[in-house]
Order: C-alpha cells, then sequence, then structure tokens
C-alpha cells in the first residue's frame, strides 16, 4: 500500500532573537496516521505545528501540506480550509454558547456541516446550549475538538488536547481522538504526555530542544531505546534464584529484579519461582518514559518539564 | 457575498457577547449616563436665578413711575432672577422684560401690557413666562375694579446660548462612542490574544479585515444604541431639546470608524490583558478633558486649544453639538468628514499592524 504523504518538512528552522526553537527538522506524516511530535515544554513542539498551521513563518526550510508549499502566502488558505486545528490552551467565546460557537466558526467556513449531528458524534448533546465560559476544563476539550472538526478537515491538528485535564476527562478526550482514528482522518497530536502518545499514535517523532532525536512507531521506539524488559519479585526467596544462577538486583527489602532479553530466560525466572505461594510476579516492560530516560538522561513531569 | 456573511458572523458574535455580559453592558450605557446625571445634575444646581434684562420705558419726567417700579418689585419678590439694566448687547441678552411708556396711564385705563422678549424654544422659556405671568396676576389683583389687566406680550428672538446640559449632552455622547470604542477594542483584543481565540480565528480562513471591519459595524451598532439611551435619559430628566438628523448616524459611524481603529493600534503594543485598562486610559483621560466635552474650548489656554485640535473627540463633540443642538449643518458635516477622515486612516493603519500571525 502506498501512502499518501499529507504534511512534507524539509530543513525546517525557526529562531527567536537568539535562541533557535526549531533546528533543520525534516520528517512526514502520511495520510490517515496519528501522527505524535513527543517532547518537554520549549521543545519546539508547538512553533513546528504552528508553522505547519499557517500561523507562524519558518526562517529556513520547505514546509508542504497536501503538496501544496506554504511559502505561497496566497495559497494558504486553501490549506486552511482543508485543516482543523485546535491550539494548545484552546478557547472559545466564552458568551457564546456551545452550539453558538459551533456556528460561529461553520459560517467562518461557509462549511455545510450539521451542528447537531457534530455535537452528537462528540457527546455535547447536554451541553450544547450551555455559555462556554460555564463548562468544565474536559467539556471545553470536546468543544475545542468539535470546533476543529467543523470543516470536515482531512488534517486535524490537536496541540497538548489534554494537557490541565483531570485522569478522567484525559480518557474521554483520548476515546474521541480514537473514535477520529477509526474514521480515518490524519491526526497530528504533539503532547508531552508519553502515555498519550503510546496509547493513541501510529508514529512518534521525539523532539528535544527544537531537534528531533528519535522517530518510530511506539513499539519500535520501546524496542530500540526502551532497554530491557524485567520482572519484578516480591517476597521471594534468593537462594532459589542463585542456584539456578539467575543474576538480580535489590530493589528493597522484599523486592527484587531481574532484566531479561528473551522469553528462553523468562521461563527460567518463572519456573525457579513458581512453587512458591508467597511470590508475588510482575513483569514489567519498557514504556516511552524508559525510551526519553534513555534517550536524554531526564523524564518529562505532568508540568512537562525535562526533569 | 461570502465576506459580507463572514463580516456578519463576527458583528453578530461580538453583539451578542456585549448583550450577555453585563457588566460590559453596565459600563457601555451606565457609565455616561451616571456622568451625565452627575455633571448635569450638579451644573443645574449651580445657579437658580435666571439673568432678566428689563427696559423701563415708563418715565414721570426722570424718573420711573411708582408702577413700573411695582411691577419690577414684585419680579424681584419672585427671586427667582437677576435683574440686570438694559444696557448690554441685545444678542447676549436671553430674557428682557420691556415696560412701555404709559404703562402706567394705560393700567389706569384698564389695558396696559408688558413684553417678554425671548426665545420660545429655550428650555427656560416656560419657567421665564409663568413667573412673569404671576407676577402680571399679583399686579392685576393690586388694581381690582380696573375692567382689564394688564396682558403679556410675547415677542419670539432667536438665541444661540445654550444651557450647561444642553452643551455637555453631544459630549457624553461623544465620551460613550469614544470609550467603548478604545476600551472594548483593545479588551476585547487582548483577551482573545491571551486566550487564544485570536489564534483559533488566525486558523481558519477569516481574514484580518474581515475582523475588523465585522468589529467596527458593532461599534457603530453599540453607538446608536448609547446614543438612543443618552438622549432619551436626557430628554426626559432634563427637558432639553435635541435636533434629529442622520447626520448624527453619519457621525456616529465616523466615531466607531475612528476609536476601535485606534484601540485596534494601541493592542498591538498592550501585551497583557490587565495592562489594557491602563493602555486605554492613556488615550481616552486626555480626551476627556482636553476635546471640549465638559467647557467650550474658547474658554480654555492657548496650548489646550491647540492641543485638542489634533484630538478626533474633539470634532466628535463639535459635529454632534453642531448638529443637536444649534442645527447647523454646514459646521456638524465639516467635523464630520475630519472625524470621517481620521477614522479612515486609524483603520488603515490597524488593519497594518494588527498582526494575525506570529503572534
Amino acid at each position: 500500500m502506498i501512502n499518501n504523504i499529507v504534511i512534507n518538512i524539509e530543513g525546517l528552522t525557526k529562531t527567536y532573537d537568539k535562541s533557535t526553537a526549531v533546528d533543520e527538522i525534516s520528517f512526514t506524516v502520511n495520510e490517515g496516521e496519528v501522527f505524535a511530535l513527543l517532547g518537554p515544554n520549549g521543545a519546539g513542539k508547538t512553533t513546528t505545528v504552528e508553522i505547519i498551521e499557517c500561523l507562524k513563518t519558518p526562517d529556513k526550510g520547505k514546509v508542504e501540506v497536501f503538496g501544496i508549499d506554504l511559502k505561497d502566502k496566497k495559497k494558504q488558505n486553501d490549506v486552511k480550509r482543508r485543516i482543523g486545528v485546535m491550539p494548545q490552551n484552546f478557547n472559545a467565546f466564552d458568551w457564546l454558547t456551545v452550539k453558538e460557537n459551533l456556528e460561529y466558526f461553520r459560517e467562518l467556513y461557509s462549511s455545510k456541516v450539521s451542528t447537531d449531528e457534530l455535537i452528537d458524534r462528540v457527546g455535547l448533546r447536554k451541553k450544547m446550549n450551555s455559555m462556554y465560559k460555564t463548562l468544565s476544563g474536559g467539556t471545553k476539550q470536546r468543544v475545542g475538538i468539535a470546533i476543529s472538526l467543523i470543516n470536515e478537515p482531512e488534517l486535524l491538528f490537536l496541540d497538548e488536547p489534554t494537557a490541565g485535564l483531570d485522569p478522567q476527562a484525559r480518557r474521554e478526550t483520548w476515546n474521541l481522538i480514537r473514535e477520529l482514528k477509526e474514521q480515518g482522518k490524519t491526526i497530528f497530536l504533539t503532547t508531552h504526555y508519553m502515555e498519550e502518545a503510546q496509547e493513541l499514535s501510529d508514529r512518534i517523532l521525539i523532539i528535544i530542544e527544537g531537534k528531533i532525536v528519535a522517530g518510530g512507531s511506539p513499539n519500535e521506539l520501546i524496542e530500540n531505546y526502551g532497554g530491557n524488559k524485567s520482572v519484578i519479585l516480591k517476597n521471594c526467596n534468593k537462594k532459589i534464584l542463585e542456584d539456578r544462577g539467575i543474576k538480580y538486583e535489590t530493589d528493597t527489602e522484599n523486592q527484587i529484579q531481574i532484566i531479561f532479553d528473551n522469553n528462553e530466560q523468562l521461563f527460567n525466572i518463572l519456573s525457579a519461582v513458581t512453587n512458591d505461594p508467597n511470590v508475588e510476579i510482575e513483569i514489567k516492560k519498557p514504556n516511552l518514559d524508559e525510551v526519553f530516560l534513555n534517550l536524554t538522561g531526564r523524564r518529562i513531569n505532568a508540568e512537562g518539564l525535562a526533569k | 457575498m461570502r465576506t459580507a456573511s463572514i463580516i456578519f458572523t463576527v458583528f453578530k458574535g461580538h453583539f451578542k457577547a456585549w448583550r450577555r455580559n453585563k457588566t460590559t453592558l453596565f459600563w457601555t450605557l451606565a457609565f455616561p449616563l451616571l456622568l451625565m446625571l452627575l455633571f448635569g445634575g450638579l451644573f443645574s444646581l449651580q445657579s437658580d436665578k435666571m439673568d432678566l434684562y428689563i427696559e423701563n420705558n415708563d418715565m414721570n419726567q426722570d424718573s420711573p413711575s411708582m408702577a413700573s417700579l411695582r411691577i419690577i418689585q414684585l419680579i424681584n419678590q419672585t427671586d427667582s432672577f437677576n435683574i440686570e439694566d438694559d444696557e448690554g448687547n441685545l444678542e447676549e441678552q436671553i430674557r428682557t422684560i420691556v415696560i412701555p411708556k404709559n404703562f402706567e396711564s394705560r393700567l389706569e385705563e384698564g389695558n396696559s401690557s408688558i413684553k417678554l422678549i425671548m426665545d420660545e424654544s429655550h428650555q427656560t422659556f416656560l419657567r421665564t413666562s409663568s413667573l412673569i405671568n404671576g407676577v402680571i396676576n399679583s399686579m392685576n389683583v393690586e388694581n381690582q375694579g380696573v375692567e382689564q389687566p394688564i396682558v403679556l406680550i410675547q415677542e419670539q428672538i432667536s438665541s444661540n446660548d445654550i444651557s450647561f446640559i444642553e452643551y455637555f449632552v453631544p459630549g457624553v455622547i461623544g465620551i460613550a462612542i469614544m470609550s467603548t470604542g478604545i476600551f472594548g477594542t483593545i479588551g476585547t483584543n487582548t483577551k482573545y490574544r491571551k486566550n487564544g481565540v485570536i489564534k483559533k480565528l488566525a486558523t481558519t480562513p477569516l481574514s484580518k479585515f474581515e475582523w475588523i471591519i465585522g468589529l467596527v459595524l458593532y461599534h457603530m451598532l453599540i453607538g446608536i444604541i448609547s446614543t438612543i439611551v443618552i438622549l432619551t435619559v436626557a430628554v426626559l430628566v432634563f427637558n432639553i431639546n435635541i435636533i434629529l438628523n442622520p447626520v448624527i448616524i453619519i457621525l456616529i459611524i465616523s466615531g466607531a470608524l475612528t476609536f476601535p481603529g485606534l484601540g485596534m493600534i494601541i493592542s498591538t503594543v498592550v501585551r497583557e490583558e490587565e495592562e489594557a485598562d491602563a493602555a486605554g486610559n492613556v488615550v481616552t483621560f486626555p480626551m476627556l478633558f482636553l476635546s471640549g466635552t465638559f467647557f467650550p474650548l474658547e474658554t480654555m489656554p492657548t496650548v489646550i486649544q491647540a492641543i485638542a485640535r489634533i484630538l478626533p473627540l474633539t470634532y466628535l463633540n463639535n459635529g454632534l453639538r453642531e448638529i443637536m443642538i444649534y442645527g447647523n449643518y454646514q459646521a456638524a458635516l465639516w467635523n464630520c468628514s475630519i472625524v470621517f477622515a481620521i477614522g479612515i486612516v486609524t483603520i488603515a493603519i490597524a488593519m497594518k499592524v494588527t498582526r494575525w500571525t506570529d503572534l
């Protein structure tokens, strides 16, 4: 199957005063995939996405969306008509209702999309007549996604769609994004949440200090940069392991961590402890947190800061 | 057609938000009303007495007749007039009483009269004529038995003299158009820029032109609504005479181009929502006091007059005053054309300097 390239970026650079926000990055986004740009705050994610959304002008490099070179300002409106954008920290008009906000943006696109259908699609029926200012953070994000769909876009940009949301609202937003993915939308996601990128994306690009440090599917990234899997054993007699020549690390008094590379090693560990009913076994697979840690020596906290 | 529809959407959005936000509604309508009621009330209390010029032609040799002195005494007893000798310029005299020759002798014959020379459209005319009629009635009671009482003859003159409130009301309308235009635009733009609405709008096909024109149209409607409210209250409370004319609408439109345009330009340098009011005050305060809103510019020092001549509110105030109070179309249109020209220039600059991208 030949993938159509929706976004093509080559050598993109953007500087503010003397600091380089985006430094010679190149990548492509294919039609129908959920593509995530992952990185801590200040990594250059939003600058990159805002250049693609025609909100910022690059200093250097080539940016093509649907094959249209964004250097041609006159053609930017053609791109704008085909994309849907939910910017970072999105807000709509406080004193308009949910439905009125949707109608407002529909008029801007001269779109034929039924606001009623869209309201049902994103689960806003009960809130459709509520003033935007009275909505909870999660519902506001939902409205943001609905507004970004008002022109039936071929390409959807979601910039930090769950930043600041509580876990339940985050899960609801994820489900909505999954539904959009099932409908075949191309989604460009920027996030600092590892779990979000891992849960939703087909491909991830990790960006740090304006540079791309790694890219691939979540599994590829974990495979290549996540490090080894490990088994965590609680209440385990260390002698059994020593008798079988299994090397281990002691995390705490009752907890042992054993790193393994393949299923044969895993089987050997499990067979050693399987007769002891007191042993609690947990198999730990590396995730994107480990990927990021291994690549940068730092972790991203909930606020999006790399520490 | 599409552009018109988008502009209408922007306009409608702003208007709905204005209508629903009680704080904005209050400051748009109540602030100018409070200003008008406060200053109008204070200056109305300044003096209860009205200047009255008396031309006494009823002389017995070199001294006034007893009857004429009596009627002057009765007028004085009303405690409503500052009685002046009729020696000044007739054009400066708002109200003049003429006691004719032979007033006393004709009084004895029962067919005497006195004349009130005054502009019937003047706001104090009814009060003046009723007080003078009261005086005449008292005199008639004193002269019971005489067949025909004294009658009051009225003579119409045109007068350019206006009261403080008549002078002030067009200024209040000017302030309303200026403050909603400047504060409203700065507030809207900084708020929407801060909370990301402008960024979202910039990702749509909406252009800067459509956004700004939608905002200007909204301010035109708010200007018209404010004017109607202010004029209604002014007429009901202060009983002033207003000349209604389409030129007023053209002036409001010109003001609604100028002040939101200025607000747009200022918005480009105001980064934070908290700075919006301070930035608005820097521009509106000098205009509020230096544009002849409260007192005629002619009474101010030459330097202030020179400053006033470069302020758009001066021309808006003058234009509104010329058409509403004096009915002087030519002067109103001249001022209107200046405000309109400033409006076109400010909107053109606003279009140029407003940043839609790279925020």
